[in-house]
């Protein structure tokens, strides 16, 4: 199990997240949501060790420092349009960084092929990741993530660049990847029907702190969903079973982004 | 998945590619290399070099035999040295700072030797014991003070590549000035022995300055060998690179100064040589990709083969004499850049 446990981050004196408490279970994909600024990146990257913070983030009973946090967790950024002119495969191989020497064995590039190949982006290994489509390029990294073998995958905003497919691709591969090696997934979303579809859990955060904590039929409610965004919003299952939410209007004209 | 393959070379064809790439390079740069040797204002007989190249006890003139071991092979092999530490200068420059355009030049270190060397030029310094060092160990003293101002201040304001950008820039700037002011300030005569230094000239090679240079550029090599995955990791941006468990700001700072080291040995025995550190490694990148274990050699291989060019172009140029190689880089480079730039299909930056 991973929890985290009164974590307190901000930039240049400015707190974003105040004492943040949660846990994940080994197997689950756990969707982070909430407003625009309200610390779901900051989280993650805390997490990750990726930025200075305050409290302690265990893996089972133990504590990790911020350079362990390195090793044990995987992080994947948002798609900020990488331009380099390093080929798909390569990208992918850098998921092991550690185990790369000046020769690449054939049972290693073997494994990243394979990687590729659950996106079947295989026949794009000697493209290069800046030719790339949106899209393509934010399955490359999550085959990337997973190439990695992580026991920790956070995500942040995974789907935001994604088509429909793709995104329902990305989702999908995550959760078969958490249900076969019991990986603990968590993603920072904004797509609120999404993450109740794929998430088994759902961390509403508001102003930096958690505010609401639980399954998406706990706490996917139009009373939370009022609370944190200021929308009305309606939240009905959908024909798949999973809870649909539709936004109705904000409730005032300064809240929305 | 609608994805279709657009016909993709398989990974055997790519890796087959590149490396065909860096031995035709290679091979190139062997053939520079002889033909910068037998090319020279003497008008020596070509079988005569070869002779004295190869069986030095054997030929029949000494002078031919002083001519190429004490004057030629020493200027072929430090246009070669010096250019693959440029080369490797340069895309390191590019790669920490994560900027096209970054160069040896971009942080200052070249102007700084410029400078150091100019004002000892100027005031006739000389060094007791090793009077013919002085201005090589003046230039290599100025380029590692502007190394420290730029750290100095990156370490102050965080390892970043903006910060180290801007800091490089006036550093530059800071350098160019102090060299225009003693330049300024140096009467006629002194003012073209400055000049000349500041053109950048294999005829100030030495086999001395060869074993010091070359022993920096593979000091540096070496140095390099075990961050390549990382530096290679960098190019998808400092956040990613993190994320894959890179130490940046150090990885950053000890490329740093690597590259200060090996500007440094470059410069400081020849002058100031410009274009290669800029052009070899995109010329490198554009035909063998990004993967550092493969950007690092043939970025040395490129640029090798840049200055050994701008050398044998030098000779050329002016039959009888040797135009300072620091004014032909360019003219032998650009060609190849363009010519890259409009036949290449792959995106390289």
């Amino acid at each position: 199990m991973l929890s985290i446990e009164n974590i307190n981050a901000g930039y240049d004196g400015t707190a974003v997240l105040l004492a943040v408490n949660a846990q994940f279970e080994p197997g689950t994909l756990t969707a982070v949501v909430g407003p625009n600024g309200t610390g779901k990146s900051s989280l993650l990257k805390a997490m990750a060790g990726l930025i200075a913070s305050k409290g302690a983030v265990r893996l089972g009973d133990t504590p990790l420092t911020n350079s362990e946090r390195l090793k044990a967790i995987a992080y994947m950024p948002q798609d900020t349009g990488a331009q380099s002119s390093l080929t798909v495969l390569e990208v992918v191989l850098l998921g092991r960084l550690r185990s790369l020497g000046l020769r690449i064995g054939d049972d290693i590039r073997e494994q990243a092929v394979a990687a590729l190949k659950r996106f079947r982006l295989e026949t794009f290994q000697d493209r290069a990741i800046g030719a790339l489509s949106g899209g393509q390029r934010q399955l490359v990294f999550l085959a990337q993530s997973l190439f990695r073998g992580p026991e920790v995958l956070l995500l942040d905003e995974p789907t935001a660049a994604l088509d429909l497919r793709h995104q329902l691709v990305v989702l999908e591969r995550i959760v078969e990847t958490c249900h076969a090696s019991g990986m603990i997934a968590v993603a920072a979303m904004h797509d609120l029907t999404l993450a109740a579809r794929f998430a088994d859990r759902i961390v509403f955060l508001h102003d930096g702190k958690v505010a609401a904590d639980g399954s998406p039929a706990l706490v996917l409610t139009s009373a939370i969903l009022e609370q944190v965004y200021r929308v009305h919003a309606e939240v009905q299952p959908g024909p798949s079973g999973a809870l649909h939410v539709s936004p109705v209007r904000a409730l005032n004209d300064t809240a929305t982004s | 998945m609608t994805m279709t393959t657009h016909g993709a070379p398989t990974r055997l064809s790519f890796a087959t590619r590149r490396f065909m790439w860096l031995g035709a390079s290679t091979g190139l740069l062997g053939l520079a290399i002889l033909a910068d040797i037998l090319i020279g204002p003497a008008f020596l007989n070509v079988f005569d070099v070869l002779g004295a190249l190869v069986n030095p006890s054997g030929a029949s003139d000494p002078m031919v035999v002083t001519i190429v071991h004490a004057i030629r092979l020493p200027m072929t092999l430090m246009a070669l040295i010096v250019g693959a530490s440029l080369g490797v200068a340069g895309v390191q420059m590019q790669t920490i700072l994560g900027n096209p355009l970054a160069s040896p030049y971009t942080l200052g270190f070249s102007a700084a030797a410029g400078f150091g060397a100019a004002l000892t030029i100027l005031f006739g310094l000389q060094l007791p014991l090793i009077p013919q060092m002085t201005v090589p160990v003046a230039a290599f003293a100025a380029a590692s003070m502007a190394c420290l101002m730029v750290y100095g201040l990156a370490h102050i304001r965080g390892v970043t590549a903006e910060v180290m950008v801007l800091a490089g820039i006036a550093t530059l700037f800071l350098f160019q000035s102090l060299q225009s002011l003693v330049q300024y300030l140096a009467a006629p005569e002194v003012l073209q022995e400055i000049v000349f230094w500041l053109f950048g000239s294999m005829l100030k090679a030495t086999w001395f300055s060869v074993w010091i240079s070359g022993t920096v550029l593979l000091v540096c090599l070496a140095l390099l060998i075990p961050d390549m995955w990382k530096l290679t990791a960098l190019r998808l941006g400092d956040e990613r690179a993190a994320s894959l468990g890179v130490n940046v700001p150090r990885l950053r700072r000890r490329v740093f100064f690597i590259v200060s080291l090996l500007t440094a040995g470059a410069v400081a025995f020849v002058g100031t040589i410009g274009f290669v550190g800029l052009v070899a490694p995109h010329l490198a990148r554009m035909l063998v990709g990004e993967d550092q274990r493969i950007l690092i050699p043939a970025s040395a291989v490129f640029g090798g083969l840049l200055m050994v060019g701008a050398s044998i172009a030098s000779k050329l140029l002016s039959p009888g004499a040797v135009v300072p190689v620091g004014i032909v880089t360019a003219l032998v480079g650009v060609p190849f850049l363009f010519a890259l730039i409009l036949t290449g299909k792959r995106r390289h930056w």
